[in-house]
C-alpha cells in the first residue's frame, strides 16, 4: 500500500486525467506530478545502474577500449555502454474487447493505456529502454525495447489503437516475448485477466525461468468489482457476444464470490513465483500504480523469499 | 357521422404499434454489455401482476390517443339540413368568333367551323347570352347580344344557325389578335352590367401561324373573361403560297415580263416540288412554258417567274403541286405609264434660259411610271390637271384659270414681278399690297412649314436645308389683303415666299418669286424638281401607288368619277369614301382619261398554314380555358364534396378530437411516469 499522505494533494483525479485526449500528455502529467512528490518519498535512489569506465584487464574486447581516455591519461579503459547496463522493460497491454468495458467516463483499456504510457514515459525519462506488446487472442503491436528519440511517440501511437480482439490469450504474447527478448528485463503485464488462469500460470512460470522479472497489473472496473446494478437485463459478453438474462440482485453474491476467487487465484499464482501483483480498479489515481510499480520492483528480492500475507487483505478490500 | 377524408382512418391502424411495443416490453427490454459473463449465472425473469395491469391501462391510453388523432385527421362532421344549392348550370355570356380568313377556304375547314358554331348556338341555355361574329381583317357580327336577347327563345338557335350557314369565308387575312381584343372589350363592357356571370370567348379557327397575334402583347385582359379555342384542323398541311418578291419601283425592267416571285412552303408540308406557270385568267389555259421550283418545307424561295406570254388576254401566275389552291394565284398588273398634263398660262419662252418656262420644260423628265407634259397655252385646257401661271394674265386667261380653280383644280401662280400681282388680285378677288422687296445681297427661305404636304417630303433633317438657295429678288405681299391665305414658307425678312389660298373648291399656290436666274437660284437647286413634283402630288395629279395590293387593302376614293370593277366584272361600292379590295385578282379602275388595272393578291401571312401553338397565345397573356372533359357525375360529386367541406368547416369537430387527444397525452405522460418510477433496490 503506498503512503497516501505523501501523495495527497499531488494526486490527479483519473476522471479529469482521462479527459485529456493526448496519451503522452496524460503520462507526462502523472510522471511529473510523481517527480515533484519524489523528494519526500521514501523510495529515493531507485534507478538503473550508471554508465561507467572500467580499467582494461587482459581478455577484454579491444573494441570497447576508449582511445580518447587513453590519449589523455595514457591508461587503458573499457567503455561500458549505456545500453548494456540499462533496464529493459516490456509492457504487455491487453487489448481484448473486455478491456473496452467501462462504467466510468473511460474504459479499462483507456486506463490501461494511460498506465502503460505513464510507465513508459517514466522509464524513458530515466533513460531506460521500453518495449511494447499489445495483444488479444493474438499479438497486435510489437515494439522492441529501445531508448531512442521518437520511440516513445511510436509507443503512444500503438497504445492508442482501439481494442478489437474477441478474447484474451496470455500464452501467445508471453511466449513471444520470451522468444524476442533474450536479455533479461522487466515484463509488465497490464490486463483484466478475464481468461482462464492456467495459461497465465504457465506463461509466467516460463518468464521467471528465463530470468525475467514479471509484474502484473490486474485492472477491474468499479462496476465489475462491486456489481451494483439494480435492473434485470440481458447481459451481453462484449468479447464473444453471448447473452444471458441476469437479475443482478439475485446473482450479485455469487458473482462477487466467484470474482474474489479468481483474483485470489491470480494473486496466488504470482506470489508463488515471487511476481509482483497489483490489483487496481480504474477509479484509482495513476500515481498509486506508479508507486506500486516501484515498490514491487524494490521489494522483489524480499518477496521472492517471504510470503506477503498483507497484500491478500488488500485484494479483498478492492473487490468489496 | 360522416368523414371528409375517410382515408385518414387508415391511420388508426397505427394502434397496432403500441400493442406490438407493449408485447415486446414483456420480455426484458434492457440490454447491458458486460466485460465477461465468466462469473454470472442465468436467473429467471420476474413478472409482477400489478405492473402488467398498469401497462394495460397505458396501452389503452396510447391506443386511444392514436385513434383520436386518426379520427381528427379524417375530419368528421354531422350531416344536417344545410340547403343544397341547385344544380343548374350558371348563366354564361359567350362570344363566338368564327375565323373567316382566306385560309379557312382550305378543304372542309369552313364547314367544320360553322358546324361547331351552330352546335354552340343550339346548346345555349335560355339564360345564356350569345353573340356570333366573323373575324378576318375586322370583326363582323352575325348575331349580336342585343339581337339574341330580342329574339324569341325558340327562334334564337334557328335564326343564328341560318345566319351562320349564310356566311362565307373571305379572302382577307385573319387578324386574330385584334378580334380577341375587340371581343374582350365587348365582354368587359358587359361584365360591368353582369359582373358575376361567366364570360367566355369561343374562337373557332384553324389557328394558323399567319394569324396576327402580336398586338395581344401588352393587352390588359379584363378579369373574368376566358378564351376557349375550338381549333379546326386541315387533314393535310401540304400548302405552298405564291407571292410577289419585290415591291415598288425598284423592280428592274425585266420585272414586267419575268417578275421575281417568292414561293413559301408551309413548315409541315410534305411536298417540295412545285410548278409555276402563266395562266389565262379567263379560260384557265396554261400559257407559255412552266418552270419547276424546289422548296424545302418551312422555307421560302425567291425565283424569277417564266416569261410573260405576249397576249392581249389577262393572265396571272399559278403555282401547282400543293393541296391548297387558295393561295396559288399571283396577279401582276401590267404597268401603264401615267400621262399628266400641266398647262402653262402666261408669257414664256421655251428656249430662253432666262425664262421660267425654259426650266419648267426641262424639270419633268419622262419616267416609266408617268410622263408630265408642259403645254404652254393661251387658256387653261380642260384636260389639264395642274396649271402654272406667270406674269400678267389676259382677261380670258384669268377667267379660265379661275374657272379651273373653282371646279376643284389646282394652280401655281408665279409672281415674277410686281405687275403680275394684279392677276392674283383678280383671281383671289381681294386687294393685297404687293411691292418689290429690297434685298441685301440675297434672301433665303425660312419658317418653312414642313408639316404641309408640299414640304413634308423635305422634313427629314438631311433634306430640310433650304439655305443654299439664294433669292436675289422677291415681292412683298401683305397677307391680310388675301383672304384665307396660308403662308407655307417665308423669306428671312418675314415676307411670305409661298402662299396657299382656296378659290372655290380649288387651291391656288402663290410663289412670290421666280426660279429664273434673274430672281433666284431655285431652278438650279436640287430641290427644284422634287418641289414641283410635290406640288403636283399635293394637287392630286398622280394616281395611287398601285404596285402591291393585298386583299383587304383600302383605297381612298380620289375622284367620284372613277369606278372600280372587281375581277368578275361587278362594281366595287365605296364605303365611307374608300374602296375595299375584297378578292384577289385584277381590278379595273375606269376614269375619264382611260382605265388601268390594279393587281390584288392574297396576304402572304395567310399562306403560313402551319398550326399555331396555343401556348404561344398563353405566353401573350390570353386567359385560355382548359376544356375539362368532366362528366355530370363528377360535377355532382364535386358539388357534394364542397357541401360536405362546408359542413365540416362549420362544425370543426376535429378540434375537439385533437384537444381530447392532447389531454390523453398529458394523462399518459403522468401515468407512464408513475408506473416507471424506479423501485428502490434492496441491498
Amino acid at each position: 500500500m503506498p503512503p497516501r499522505s505523501t501523495a495527497g494533494p499531488a494526486l490527479v483525479d483519473p476522471k479529469s486525467l482521462m479527459a485529456i485526449r493526448n496519451l503522452e500528455f496524460r503520462a507526462r502529467i502523472v510522471v511529473e506530478g510523481f517527480w515533484n512528490g519524489l523528494h519526500r518519498s521514501p523510495y529515493h535512489g531507485f534507478s538503473v545502474e550508471f554508465t561507467e569506465f572500467r580499467q582494461y584487464s587482459p581478455g577484454d574486447d579491444l573494441r570497447y577500449l576508449d582511445w580518447r581516455v587513453f590519449a589523455r591519461s595514457d591508461r587503458f579503459y573499457i567503455k561500458k555502454f549505456e545500453d548494456e547496463t540499462n533496464l529493459r522493460c516490456h509492457l504487455l497491454v491487453d487489448h481484448s474487447r473486455s478491456m473496452g468495458y467501462g462504467s466510468l467516463a473511460y474504459t479499462k483499456s483507456e486506463y490501461a493505456n494511460t498506465l502503460a504510457a505513464t510507465l513508459a514515459y517514466f522509464l524513458f525519462k530515466q533513460g531506460d529502454a521500453v518495449g511494447l506488446v499489445t495483444f488479444d487472442e493474438e499479438l497486435r503491436d510489437i515494439l522492441p525495447a529501445r531508448n531512442r528519440a521518437g520511440h516513445l511517440r511510436q509507443l503512444m501511437l500503438a497504445l492508442e489503437r482501439p481494442v478489437a480482439g474477441r478474447s484474451t490469450d496470455f500464452k501467445l504474447p508471453l511466449t513471444r516475448v520470451l522468444q524476442m527478448v533474450r536479455k533479461r528485463g522487466v515484463v509488465v503485464l497490464i490486463s483484466d485477466l478475464l481468461a482462464p488462469l492456467m495459461d497465465l500460470e504457465r506463461a509466467l512460470g516460463e518468464l521467471c525461468a528465463f530470468g525475467h522479472e514479471p509484474l502484473v497489473f490486474h485492472l477491474l472496473d468499479p462496476a465489475e468489482a462491486s456489481f451494483k446494478f439494480d435492473q434485470a437485463a440481458i447481459f451481453e459478453d462484449v468479447e464473444d457476444g453471448r447473452k444471458l438474462y441476469v437479475d443482478p440482485i439475485t446473482v450479485r453474491k455469487a458473482y462477487i464470490g466467484k470474482l474474489r476467487e479468481h483474483c485470489q487465484a491470480a494473486q496466488r499464482i504470482c506470489e508463488q513465483r515471487g511476481i509482483g501483483y497489483v490489483l487496481l480498479t480504474t477509479d484509482r489515481p495513476l500515481e498509486f500504480a506508479l508507486f506500486d510499480f516501484m515498490r514491487k520492483r524494490m521489494e522483489r528480492g524480499k518477496r521472492r523469499r517471504t510470503e506477503a500475507s498483507s497484500s491478500r487483505g488488500e485484494t479483498m478490500r478492492v473487490i468489496e | 357521422m360522416n368523414f371528409l377524408a375517410p382515408l385518414f382512418l387508415v391511420g388508426a391502424l397505427a394502434i397496432a404499434a403500441p400493442i406490438i411495443f407493449h408485447l415486446i416490453r414483456r420480455t426484458p427490454m434492457l440490454q447491458r454489455p458486460f466485460s465477461s459473463l465468466m462469473f454470472l449465472t442465468p436467473s429467471p425473469p420476474r413478472l409482477s401482476r400489478r405492473s402488467r395491469l398498469d401497462k394495460i391501462l397505458l396501452l389503452l391510453l396510447r391506443c386511444l390517443i392514436i385513434g383520436l388523432v386518426a379520427l381528427a385527421f379524417a375530419r368528421p362532421f354531422l350531416r344536417d339540413k344545410l340547403p343544397v344549392p341547385t344544380a343548374n348550370a350558371p348563366a354564361k355570356i359567350s362570344l363566338v368568333l368564327i375565323d373567316s380568313s382566306a385560309s379557312m377556304r382550305r378543304q372542309n375547314l369552313w364547314a367544320e367551323a360553322t358546324a361547331r358554331a351552330r352546335e354552340i348556338v343550339r346548346k345555349a341555355s335560355p339564360v345564356d347570352r350569345v353573340e356570333v361574329a366573323l373575324f378576318d381583317r375586322g370583326v363582323r357580327k352575325l348575331v349580336s347580344f342585343d339581337e339574341w336577347s330580342a329574339l324569341q327563345l325558340q327562334e334564337r338557335a334557328v335564326a343564328s344557325e341560318r345566319r351562320i350557314a349564310d356566311a362565307a369565308p373571305t379572302w382577307f387575312a385573319g387578324e386574330l389578335g385584334s378580334a380577341l381584343i375587340f371581343a374582350a372589350e365587348e365582354l368587359d363592357a358587359l361584365g360591368q352590367v353582369h359582373p358575376s356571370t361567366l364570360r367566355q370567348i369561343v374562337v373557332i379557327s384553324d389557328l394558323e401561324e399567319g394569324s396576327h397575334v402580336q398586338n395581344l402583347q401588352g393587352f390588359d385582359w379584363p378579369k373574368g373573361v376566358e378564351v376557349i379555342f375550338e381549333t379546326v384542323r386541315a387533314k393535310s398541311h401540304n400548302n405552298a403560297g405564291l407571292h410577289i418578291a419585290v415591291e415598288g419601283e425598284s423592280v428592274s425592267p425585266v420585272a414586267d415580263v419575268r417578275p421575281l416571285v417568292r414561293v413559301s412552303n408551309a413548315s409541315e408540308s410534305r411536298r417540295e416540288q412545285f410548278r409555276l406557270a402563266w395562266v389565262d385568267s379567263r379560260s384557265g389555259a396554261v400559257l407559255g412554258n412552266a418552270i419547276d421550283i424546289h422548296v424545302v418545307a418551312g422555307k421560302s424561295r425567291v425565283a424569277r417567274a417564266p416569261q410573260r406570254p405576249q397576249t392581249n388576254a389577262e393572265s396571272h401566275l399559278v403555282l401547282t403541286g400543293d393541296d391548297e389552291p387558295f393561295d396559288n394565284a399571283l396577279y401582276i398588273a401590267a404597268p401603264e405609264p401615267e400621262r399628266v398634263q400641266v398647262a402653262f398660262v402666261g408669257a414664256g419662252a421655251e428656249n430662253d434660259p432666262e425664262d421660267l418656262l425654259y426650266y419648267l420644260k426641262r424639270a419633268f423628265q419622262e419616267t416609266r411610271r408617268r410622263t408630265v407634259s408642259i403645254a404652254p397655252s393661251a387658256a387653261v385646257t380642260p384636260g389639264a390637271r395642274f396649271v402654272i401661271a406667270s406674269g400678267k394674265l389676259a382677261e380670258s386667261q384669268s377667267d379660265s384659270l379661275r374657272k379651273h380653280l373653282e371646279q376643284g383644280g389646282s394652280a401655281l401662280f408665279v409672281m415674277k414681278d410686281v405687275a403680275s400681282a394684279q392677276a392674283v388680285e383678280q383671281l383671289a378677288k381681294a386687294n393685297g399690297a404687293v411691292s418689290e422687296a429690297t434685298v441685301r445681297e440675297y434672301a433665303m427661305l425660312e419658317q418653312i412649314d414642313f408639316a404641309h404636304p408640299i414640304f413634308a417630303p423635305f422634313s427629314e433633317p438631311r433634306f430640310s436645308d433650304f439655305t443654299k438657295i439664294h433669292f436675289w429678288k422677291h415681292r412683298r405681299v401683305e397677307t391680310n389683303g388675301l383672304l384665307q391665305a396660308r403662308v407655307i414658307a417665308r423669306f428671312d425678312d418675314g415676307s411670305p415666299a409661298l402662299l396657299e389660298t382656296d378659290i372655290g373648291k380649288g387651291k391656288l399656290l402663290i410663289l412670290t418669286t421666280g426660279w429664273h436666274p434673274a430672281d433666284s437660284q431655285l431652278a438650279l437647286s436640287s430641290k427644284f424638281v422634287p418641289l414641283l413634283y410635290s406640288m403636283l402630288e399635293y394637287a392630286g395629279c398622280f394616281k395611287e401607288h398601285v404596285s402591291l395590293l393585298v386583299a383587304g387593302n383600302e383605297l381612298p376614293l380620289r375622284d367620284a368619277a372613277i369606278s372600280l370593277q372587281r375581277p368578275d366584272g361587278s362594281a366595287v361600292q365605296p364605303a365611307s369614301g374608300r374602296w375595299i379590295l375584297d378578292a384577289p385578282g385584277l381590278f379595273k379602275a375606269s376614269e375619264a382619261s382611260g382605265s388601268y388595272n390594279l393587281a390584288v393578291n392574297l396576304d402572304p401571312a395567310e399562306s403560313k398554314t402551319a398550326p399555331l401553338d396555343v401556348s404561344e397565345l398563353q405566353k401573350l397573356g390570353v386567359p385560355i380555358h382548359a376544356p375539362a372533359a368532366r362528366s355530370a357525375a363528377a360535377v355532382e360529386k364535386e358539388r357534394k364534396w364542397t357541401h360536405a367541406a362546408e359542413l365540416e368547416s362549420r362544425q370543426k369537430l376535429w378540434r375537439w378530437l385533437i384537444i381530447a387527444a392532447l389531454a390523453f397525452v398529458l394523462v399518459e405522460i403522468w401515468f407512464a411516469a408513475r408506473v416507471s418510477r424506479p423501485v428502490a433496490v434492496e441491498a
